[in-house]
């Protein structure tokens, strides 16, 4: 069974919301209401390297400005 | 005119080897029906099907198998006639004629004895016939077919006309066999093999929609459906467009929607050919049709066009190798023999460009059958019969119901139609499969779950019903009780320090305690302080306790002295013992922000990299699960529920907290108190638990205990962690009727558990339906939705989603995804679980998608233990997985390629180390190097099992408990014969058949053990010393020989025989309860060179006094075989008359006045022979040896084949003076009751009785009867007879002793 999210080849994107949550994504697949992609088309590594640099904080963002 | 006789095509050798391997199934038998708009003459068509039957040889074989193999006579005159059937003046005529020849269609045809042919002409309606055939499909093949009915509509013309009637257009058959014999011998044929080799390199499995493996078909559901004229031509359109034929697009399309029910990464269909490639070979009717492989690589992104494209090569180049055979091609991959295939779904267009006319009237084809289906076959019918395309839908009834078939076909039109609109350049997964309605059902009606849950914390939760219920008892742990007031005090007191100390919202603390009602408080005191707390077991590997800690940096470490002191040093962390000087925090809860987003706990699971991940769970979360589990189970103040998961599972956050925020029970079970059946069912009865969970295989363990039955208090019973099987329902019920057993499912990432399902009735255990405010998809490979009864991989979305996984932003970002179909903006969370809906909403767990596996509840990822295992010094590869080589028996196999050195022990000590015990793989096998598949990827399924056998060592048992005990591991190991220095865990044991192992022990020997005992002492050798303190120390040759020293009733003194050994009574503690403890008396002399004794009474006094050190006061147990019956009938006497109670007398098979032969060395060895049921005769006439009867002893897994020769001679002393004191001494008179059993198959009319006994008995004489020799009482068979006796006797007794003291 195949995942799209396990596809090495595979083409990505990065998108977050507003609880400035990251998310891989398919680039084959549409973009789900409420995300906006940050980062791609590329390739698997490049959007994971991508979240590990900018998504600082893990706390979602109402938290943090609440 | 002589038959003609021929070899057998390659194709048609195919066919007869399967017809032979299961000659009563029609399945070969391919039909269908020409309906013919007018009237036929039936005596021109008969001519015309006589010339027919003529000219086309095939269809005269018969085939006959002699000594020379398999060949093919061709009949010259067959007889034959034409069935003709009038069924004009049935109601329904068509039925009625379509159901006389599926009739026939479903009867077997034998091709060795039975026509190849028949035909049938049914007349229908006045102006309307049915032209009837039916081949045997080892003489026929689809071509053919058509042929033959283009051949008959030709010469019944011709003959209607009566115009001359053109000459045969057919070939020999000879001709084909001929064409068949060049091809198989030709250059041509291996060039074909390398093709197909190389075009099949690095294929999966082939996938089908059944999800199960396809076998031998017995018959064909069939659905038709028709495909409307514009979707035909936009799809021929679409072909023009992409430079494909028309085929390839209907191929692409099966194809894709194969892709898109399996998420399979590629499919491959079968694609039967015709092989038909030169003039004669098109015109010789015969069998040589093939199945070639169409392998498809579909992944959902690839744009419609690039699909056709790829589907169009694929097929060009399959059709310039159709010939090389099926068969081969499976012989070819070695996938005979096993149920490995080489296609999945056939796919089979046809295109027929001719029009049939029987004279003036039009014929239409009607296919009813075209051979077997092993699993699924699309058939599309192009006639250009103005009935546009026509799609048949044939599959094995064992795969698939009808209602299954016809949603797919359904489903696959939908497909087509929505291709037809498609765009070349969308994708393929963008186009829609689903049935209008089921897009709707799935994503919503399933997941109507929406219920108003108060923002809130559970710190909030608990303190509320603190506040509601101070003076109940909150918490019960070994018989402490704390009532809610107490246990918020203590907890208000310890929060203050905490925040005192760091400790907050967003901060962790972490809790190194066992179970107690030190870690109930220190939760507690946790969550009051905001933080959240992070559980470690204080049992695993140093490395991970490390890990763990500088992973998650706490605040805080909470432990124990005791426990603190086993913690690895040097941790960079404050640590704060519980058990210390109270601080003296002030009792009121301490003033904390929380909100209910800031995190409740952070668990660690195990991480395929290598590095196991926090996963971190707000307060909302877990509020919405609790809160979902109180509205579903109604838990009340009376209720009480235990606690017995261990901390580092999230099941234990419900067990800890459920109870707690409803003024009910928590009852805290011991440490390691979990594993044992015997220590819940007791904790569950004394402590009055109504609620508590079970992983479905402890349940199963938990059940098969006696004591479980009498739980009746319970009223609810969770179950998670794995699939729980229908017998483990089914027996749950049996056991206990009227208790509610419920199946939750879910990831710690969702808040512990997402679905759940109450189990009523029998059949398969659904995982269940949503829980609040939760929604749960089963996606393809494009994250849409699958329909009802789809495997697909599990999605879960909602409010229990984790934050994430802590520090883990990247892996975070992979599994906690963008939701398609939730509130926009919201999350969902990847399972790598894979289910499918049923129609009533509830979802079905299927497996795992990945590597990740469960081992009795516990989740593992394979990677994380072979990154540990292939670190090791010595290991240059290494790979693990899960083996059930024996059904239900799951156990981790590790598999290590050495590179040098390699010690075994030291790599699992290394690994034990590293990871938690339940992670260690219980076997290792060493390989040369790992098994690959063609394309050089790990072949998991050719890892071997490892040699269970081989790890049995050959010491053999040297007492009669490590007789006994070797004895219960083989048999909880399922094995033949354990030696003593075997290991448990080596040999396939694992924590659950460890806690059997303790089962049984305890009921032989009355001694309980916990499953540390077992860890810590794996072997025989070692386990025997932990079930009493003396037992190891106590020589087995001792006077006084402990055989069972445990248990709380008197005990049963077995007397030896005239040898001295009473090793032969040890087979008794199986059968006696094990509340007695059993001792044997033994002669003294055995082992040393001490005097023999001089008369029986002073062996008795001797032997008494023995006793009473270990039992001061009666009732005593006597039991006697041989002439150790007249020493206990004597010690009874003495005991009386010292005034002692005396229980059972038992005399097995000894009477007074009897005279003993003389025995020899020869007969000491032939007895020891005896004992243990061997006959000596077994090793021939010559003298025995010592070494000799010790080899076959030892073979026999006996005890005896310790004794050393110098005891073997002992013996021999010892019963000669034995038989001189028999001889000699009168029996004294004892005043109470003796049983007395008799082996009566010696006894002749002169021989003594019990009776024998009257002169010395004054009380009763009880005769038992054994249908045995006296010298085979001892052996395994009667022994077990005689212990049955006993246990009746003895509770009798105990019955009569226990009255008497009400009496007086």
């Amino acid at each position: 069974m195949t995942n799209p999210f396990e596809n090495t080849e595979g083409s990505f994107l990065v998108l977050v919301n507003d609880e400035n949550q990251h998310s891989l994504w398919p680039a084959f697949v549409e973009v789900p209401a409420g995300w906006r992609a940050v980062h791609g088309e590329a390739s698997r590594d490049s959007c994971l390297e991508y979240v590990n640099e900018h998504w600082t904080d893990m706390r979602p963002a109402s938290l943090v400005n609440s | 005119m002589t038959d003609a006789r021929l070899p057998l095509t390659a194709a048609q050798s195919g066919i007869w080897y399967a017809q032979q391997l299961d000659p009563e199934n029609p399945i070969y038998n391919a039909g269908e029906y020409l309906e013919i708009h007018g009237t036929v003459d039936a005596g021109l068509l008969e001519r015309a099907l006589r010339q027919v039957v003529t000219e086309a040889e095939a269809i005269r074989a018969r085939i006959v198998a002699d000594e020379d193999g398999h060949h093919q006579v061709l009949e010259a005159e067959p007889r034959w006639s034409l069935e003709v059937v009038d069924f004009r003046t049935e109601t329904r005529p068509e039925q009625a004629a379509v159901a006389a020849m599926r009739a026939d269609l479903g009867r077997p045809v034998d091709p060795s004895r039975d026509p190849m042919f028949h035909f049938g002409l049914f007349r229908v309606y006045e102006d309307r016939d049915f032209l009837y055939y039916r081949y045997h499909h080892v003489a026929v093949d689809g071509y053919t077919v058509a042929l033959i009915a283009q051949r008959i509509a030709e010469v019944y013309t011709a003959l209607a006309d009566g115009s001359p009637v053109s000459p045969s257009p057919f070939e020999p058959l000879s001709a084909l066999v001929e064409l068949d014999a060049e091809y198989r011998a030709s250059e041509k044929f291996g060039q074909d093999r390398d093709f197909w080799l190389g075009a099949l390199e690095g294929s999966a499995e082939p996938v089908s929609l059944a999800g199960r493996k396809p076998k031998m078909a017995h018959g064909l559901v069939r659905h038709t459906a028709h495909l409307a004229a514009p979707t035909v031509e936009a799809l021929r359109d679409l072909a023009r467009d992409a430079g494909v034929t028309w085929p390839s697009v209907l191929m692409a399309a099966t194809g894709a929607y194969l892709q898109r029910f399996t998420s399979a990464p590629e499919v491959v269909l079968g694609l039967p050919v015709t092989t038909r490639l030169g003039r004669t070979a098109r015109a010789t009717p015969g069998m040589v049709s093939n199945v070639v492989p169409l392998r498809l690589a579909v992944s959902p992104e690839q744009p419609v066009e690039d699909v056709l494209l790829h589907t169009s090569d694929q097929l060009r180049s399959a059709m310039r190798h159709q010939r090389y055979r099926y068969e081969d091609l499976r012989r070819d991959r070695k996938l005979l023999g096993g149920d490995q295939r080489l296609v999945g779904p056939e796919v089979n267009v046809m295109i027929f460009d001719y029009d049939l006319k029987f004279g003036t009237h039009r014929a239409l084809v009607h296919n009813l059958s075209i051979g077997p289906s092993d699993d699924l076959s699309v058939l599309v019918y192009d006639r250009g019969d103005g009935r546009g395309l026509q799609i048949d839908f044939d599959a094995n009834p064992e795969l698939y119901t009808g209602e299954e078939i016809a949603a797919h076909q359904r489903r696959f039109i939908t497909f087509l139609d929505n291709l037809a609109v498609a765009g070349p350049r969308s994708p393929i997964g963008a186009v829609d499969a689903l049935l209008p309605g089921e897009h709707e059902q799935v994503v919503t009606a399933f997941n109507h779950t929406a219920a108003p849950v108060a923002a809130t914390t559970l710190t909030e939760l608990l303190e509320r019903q603190a506040r509601r219920s101070p003076d109940e008892v909150a918490v019960v742990f070994e018989g402490r009780e704390l009532t809610y007031a107490e246990l918020h005090a203590r907890a208000n007191r310890l929060a203050h320090d905490l925040a005192a100390r760091g400790a907050g919202p967003e901060g962790v603390v972490a809790l190194a305690l066992p179970r107690s009602e030190h870690l109930i408080i220190a939760l507690l005191a946790t969550l009051k302080a905001g933080a959240a707390y992070l559980p470690i077991d204080p049992d695993y590997p140093a490395d991970r306790i490390a890990f763990t800690l500088a992973d998650a940096r706490p605040a805080l470490l909470l432990s124990t002295e005791a426990t603190a002191a086993g913690l690895p040093p040097d941790l960079d962390v404050e640590l704060l013992l519980l058990d210390g000087p109270d601080a003296g925090g002030a009792a009121h809860p301490p003033e904390v922000d929380l909100a209910p987003a800031n995190p409740a706990y952070v668990i660690y699971t195990s991480g395929s990299t290598g590095r196991p991940k926090g996963v971190l769970v707000p307060h909302e979360g877990i509020v919405n699960r609790l809160l979902w589990m109180q509205h579903q189970y109604q838990l009340t103040p009376q209720d009480r529920v235990l606690q017995k998961t261990p901390s580092g599972f999230d099941v234990s956050v419900w067990e800890f907290f459920w109870p707690l925020i409803q003024g009910a029970t928590l009852v805290v079970a011991r440490p390691d108190g979990h594993r044992e059946p015997a220590y819940l069912a007791e904790v569950i009865q004394a402590e009055r638990v109504t609620t508590l969970h079970f992983v479905p295989s402890m349940l199963q363990a938990f059940l098969a205990d006696p004591a479980a039955a009498g739980c009746t208090g319970l009223r609810q019973v969770m179950c998670s962690g794995e699939a729980l099987p229908e017998e483990v329902v089914a027996q749950f019920h049996q056991t206990l009727p009227g208790v509610e057993l419920h199946n939750l499912y879910g990831p710690t990432e969702a808040s512990v558990d997402v679905t759940s399902w109450e189990c009523t009735g029998p059949g398969p255990v659904p995982i269940g339906a949503p829980v609040w405010n939760t929604s749960t998809y089963v996606l393809d490979a494009s994250l849409r939705p699958l329909p009802v009864g789809v495997v697909g991989e599990l999605y879960l979305a909602g409010v229990q989603l984790a934050r994430g996984y802590h520090d883990r932003r990247a892996l975070t970002a992979e599994r906690f995804v963008a939701d398609p179909f939730g509130l926009p903006g919201s999350r969902m969370y990847r399972t790598g679980d894979l289910a499918r809906w049923d129609a009533s909403g509830n979802l079905h767990y299927i497996g795992r998608a990945d590597h990740q596996v469960k081992i009795r509840g516990l989740r593992i990822e394979l990677g994380e233990i072979e990154t540990v295992l292939a670190r090791q010094p010595g290991v240059a590869a290494a790979v693990v997985i899960v083996r059930e080589d024996r059904p239900g028996d799951k156990r981790l196999v590790g598999y290590v390629v050495p590179d040098g050195e390699l010690e075994l022990d030291q790599v699992r000590t290394a690994l034990a180390d590293a990871l938690p015990d339940y992670m260690v793989p219980g076997a290792f096998v060493v390989l040369d190097a790992l098994p690959v598949s063609p394309n050089g990827k790990l072949d998991r399924k050719a890892l071997p099992a490892p040699d269970v056998a081989s790890t049995v060592s050959g010491q053999g048992p040297r007492t009669p408990q490590e007789e006994i005990l070797a004895g219960l591991f083989a048999e909880v190991l399922d094995l033949p014969r354990v030696g003593v220095d075997d290991n448990f865990f080596d040999l396939g044991g694992h924590s659950l058949l460890a806690t059997k192992l303790i089962n049984e022990i305890r009921s032989a020997f009355g001694v309980t053990l916990t499953i540390r005992t077992v860890f810590e002492a794996p072997t025989v050798a070692t386990l025997v010393g932990r079930l009493d303190s003396d037992a190891r120390a106590s020589d087995a040759l001792d006077v006084l020989l402990p055989l069972r020293p445990h248990g709380d009733r008197p005990a049963v003194f077995c007397v030896h025989p005239a040898g001295g050994l009473s090793w032969c009574y040890a087979g008794l503690i199986k059968h006696l309860q094990g509340e007695h403890p059993i001792y044997g008396l033994q002669a003294r002399g055995l082992d040393t060179d001490e005097q023999l004794p001089g008369s029986f009474a002073d062996m008795a006094d001797d032997y008494l006094r023995l006793m009473r050190e270990v039992q001061p006061t009666g009732p005593y147990h006597l039991v006697g075989y041989s002439s150790g019956g007249i020493l206990a009938h004597t010690m009874a006497a003495r005991l009386e008359a010292a005034g002692e109670q005396v229980g059972l007398v038992a005399i097995l098979d000894t009477y007074p006045g009897q005279t003993l032969a003389e025995l020899g060395e020869q007969e000491v060895l032939a007895d020891l022979l005896s004992w243990v049921g061997f006959e000596r005769r077994h090793l021939g006439p010559k003298p025995l040896t010592h070494q000799k009867v010790t080899d076959t002893l030892r073979k026999l897994g006996s005890s005896l084949a310790s004794l050393e020769q110098r005891h073997i001679e002992a013996i021999g002393r010892i019963y000669a003076n034995n038989r001189n004191l028999v001889h000699e001494s009168v029996p004294a008179f004892y005043h109470g009751d003796v049983v007395v059993v008799v082996a009566t198959l010696d006894k002749i009319d002169i021989s003594p009785t019990p009776e024998t006994w009257r002169p010395y008995v004054g009380g009763r004489i009880t005769t038992r009867r054994i249908d045995r020799k006296h010298t085979d009482l001892m052996k395994p068979g009667p022994l077990a007879q005689v212990g049955r006796i006993l246990a009746e006797e003895l509770r009798e007794v105990d019955e009569r002793i226990a009255n008497r003291g009400c009496m007086t």
